[in-house]
């Protein structure tokens, strides 16, 4: 039996336990274009907390904020108002410098568009956030090992233009974790996949979580998405609503 | 290890989009190559005229004035002693005179030389000279080939210039004669004992390309005037090209070089005016008239130096549109990959790393060019020096090859810079919103 709760994003920020928190969001508001006749108040004093080793789907209707909410979580922009602190680091008043190390140490990308380099190989795009640092061989080792678990060991020298889309998703989801980063965040990963390769990314992605203990949000409009993850997170006119699942 | 990793990564990168980084490097090729092969001529001129400078900045040439060709012009045979008693001897170090034969009495090998740069026939040019006073005043008879050795004063011998040997080995070698005609059935033989490594002969000549030098004693080249003079039916065949017996002189000099210890070419010309003026003076019925081939190059050096801008400019318009080749290359691939560049900054690179992944993309597309500009100017010069030209031998120096790679790295850096600072200002939120 699954008993559902749906909580308003105040409530949650009190409700939540904190102690174990890697997220933690405080009244962040995020407008575009402000004091202009175009102003989009895309957030509007989100609050809550994310747990280490949470599965989250971060849903709702386009427009509502998710992409936004993950710019904000991925050091990506800067907010207009409010906290967000990344595994107890306070990022709003970071340089662009600083916010690329945090992106660099702690936080993991995937989008509905793979956006691999087509004159590197499977194993050199998965190493390619490591490029400007140097890449050891214990990195080579570990990418091949992502590129194990993601079901790739035989494709490992292959170029992205000899990969299925599935394929080519995957060693995306790989680049993502070569970081070792605890966040991984992503961005309508199955938008652009058939719904049998969908459920084998989702699949992945759980398997990380749970292998890993990665902390995973996964922005979609798939409801099938929300199959594999702990918790919901429901985004509405720039507010988040939490719809969390307990299987009993 | 780190910049490795990035210039790796920035070389498999160099040619995303390949039909314009050709072009890119095609562009610079061509501007480079330009260059290359107009500092190579323009050095191998420098060369020869800093050498022609060093040589004869203090030498001048007297012949008898208004005479249409050298062995025509003629000057006293006590001319020498004339100089050498008058004032002016102070400034004197050496002297060298010449007597040369009509071209007439090359006429066997009419069609047998070769044709010069003007598509005429070569014509020998046989030069009387006592060889210590020659050599102390040139140095066209310095190196000789091997097994080849002087003429001795007085005998019937000569030394011929490198490409009349190599020309036609067949006819003229060590060991072999020349036949210079008397007339028509009688002929007077010189044995060729040396080769020397001038190609055509002396400065002049090898400005000239009229024909081929051949030296031999001025002993020689008065007994075969002699021989010419010495029955009319041997001077007839001289009298039937229009000759007099004016022109065909054995007991005078055709032109005399006089060498100073003067080198600043304005002071020569004074000099030798002071010179012909006395001479003017000591043989009232000769004009004479004298020529510093230091000084007409050196009146050639505003010339040069307008030709050597108009080429500069040329060869820096050239290099600068190849220079627009990479940064459109680069503008061009930096446009179509801006969202892989949002996916390196989203996953840690930060703008610094892109901005250098980027010039290292277009110094590649530049070396590439600068490799090709040395390759195809090394095949253009090795071409153009083996074709028949008056123009000095080009030089290829490791300057210009720094020059070439410097003004490849320079290309590079300023055609990968704006590039680069644009690629390296992607927003990675533009991925997350899908734009």
């Amino acid at each position: 039996m699954i008993e559902e709760t749906i909580t308003s994003d105040s409530k949650l920020l009190n409700d939540v336990e904190k102690k174990d928190s890697i997220i933690e969001i405080r009244d962040l508001w995020k407008v575009y274009f402000p004091d202009t006749p175009a102003e989009v108040k895309a957030l509007r004093g989100v609050s809550l907390i994310i747990n280490h080793g949470d599965f989250i789907s971060l849903m709702g209707p386009s427009g509502s904020g998710k992409s936004t909410l993950l710019t904000l979580i991925g050091c990506m922009a800067r907010p207009t108002r409010g906290e967000i602190i990344l595994d107890g680091i306070n990022i709003a008043d970071l340089s662009q410098t600083q916010l690329s190390d945090i992106r660099k140490q702690k936080i993991g990308f995937v989008f509905q568009e793979m956006y691999l380099i087509n004159t590197l190989t499977a194993l050199e795009n998965v190493l390619l956030p490591l490029i400007p640092y140097g890449i050891t061989k214990r990195d080579k080792e570990r990418a091949i090992e992502l590129l194990k678990i993601a079901g790739l060991e035989h494709r490992i020298n292959h170029k992205p233009t000899e990969l299925s889309g599935g394929e080519r998703q995957r060693v995306a989801i790989c680049r993502a974790l070569i970081n070792n980063a605890p966040i991984l965040l992503a961005d309508e990963p199955t938008g652009n996949l058939d719904s049998k390769t969908g459920r084998e990314i989702l699949n992945l992605f759980k398997r990380i979580n749970e292998e890993q203990g990665t902390t995973i949000i996964i922005a979609t409009h798939d409801p099938q998405v929300q199959k594999y993850t702990h918790k919901t997170l429901i985004m509405q006119d720039g507010q988040v609503y939490f719809y969390e699942k307990n299987h009993n | 290890m780190k910049i490795i990793n990035i210039g790796k990564f920035a070389v498999k990168n160099a040619f995303r989009k390949k039909t314009v980084a050709i072009l890119a490097i095609v562009g610079i090729g061509i501007g480079l190559t330009l260059q290359i092969v107009i500092n190579s001529y323009s050095a191998g001129m420098q060369q020869r005229f800093d050498e022609i400078f060093s040589e004869l900045a203090g030498s001048f040439e007297i012949q008898e004035k208004n005479q249409p060709t050298t062995f025509m012009s003629q000057l006293p045979s006590n001319i020498t002693s004339t100089i050498r008693g008058s004032p002016y001897n102070t400034r004197i170090t050496s002297m060298s005179y010449e007597q040369q034969l009509p071209p007439t009495v090359g006429e066997l090998y009419n069609g047998l030389l070769g044709e010069n740069m003007l598509g005429r026939p070569r014509l020998l040019n046989i030069r009387g000279i006592v060889l210590e006073n020659f050599m102390e005043v040139y140095s066209d008879l310095d190196e000789l080939t091997l097994n080849s050795r002087y003429f001795t004063q007085g005998a019937d011998e000569c030394i011929i210039p490198y490409d009349m040997w190599k020309n036609n080995t067949e006819l003229f070698d060590i060991g072999k004669t020349i036949s210079l005609m008397v007339n028509n059935t009688y002929y007077y033989n010189l044995t060729i004992v040396g080769i020397i490594k001038s190609s055509v002969g002396g400065i002049r000549q090898s400005f000239t390309q009229t024909g081929y030098d051949v030296y031999t004693s001025i002993e020689v080249t008065t007994k075969i005037l002699n021989e010419i003079l010495r029955s009319e039916n041997h001077f007839i065949h001289y009298e039937s090209r229009g000759y007099t017996s004016v022109h065909i002189s054995p007991d005078n000099y055709n032109i005399l070089t006089v060498k100073t210890d003067i080198t600043d070419t304005d002071k020569i010309q004074e000099y030798m005016d002071d010179l012909l003026a006395f001479l003017d003076q000591q043989y009232s019925n000769i004009s004479f008239s004298s020529y510093s081939i230091a000084q007409a190059l050196s009146n050639m050096s505003d010339y040069r130096k307008t030709m050597n801008t108009v080429l500069l400019i040329i060869s820096i318009v050239t290099v600068l549109a190849g220079g627009m080749g990479i940064i459109i290359a680069q503008l061009v691939g930096v446009d179509s990959r801006l969202k892989e560049f949002a996916i390196m900054k989203a996953t840690g690179w930060k703008e610094h790393h892109i901005i250098l992944t980027v010039l290292i993309e277009s110094i590649t597309l530049g070396i590439i060019g600068a490799l090709a500009a040395v390759s195809l100017s090394g095949l253009f010069i090795l071409i153009f020096s083996h074709m028949p030209s008056p123009a000095p031998t080009p030089i290829f120096t490791p300057t210009m090859l720094v020059t070439a790679f410097g003004v490849s790295l320079f290309l590079g850096l300023v055609g990968g810079l704006y590039p680069g600072f644009r690629a390296s200002s992607v927003n990675p939120i533009e991925i997350l919103r899908g734009g």
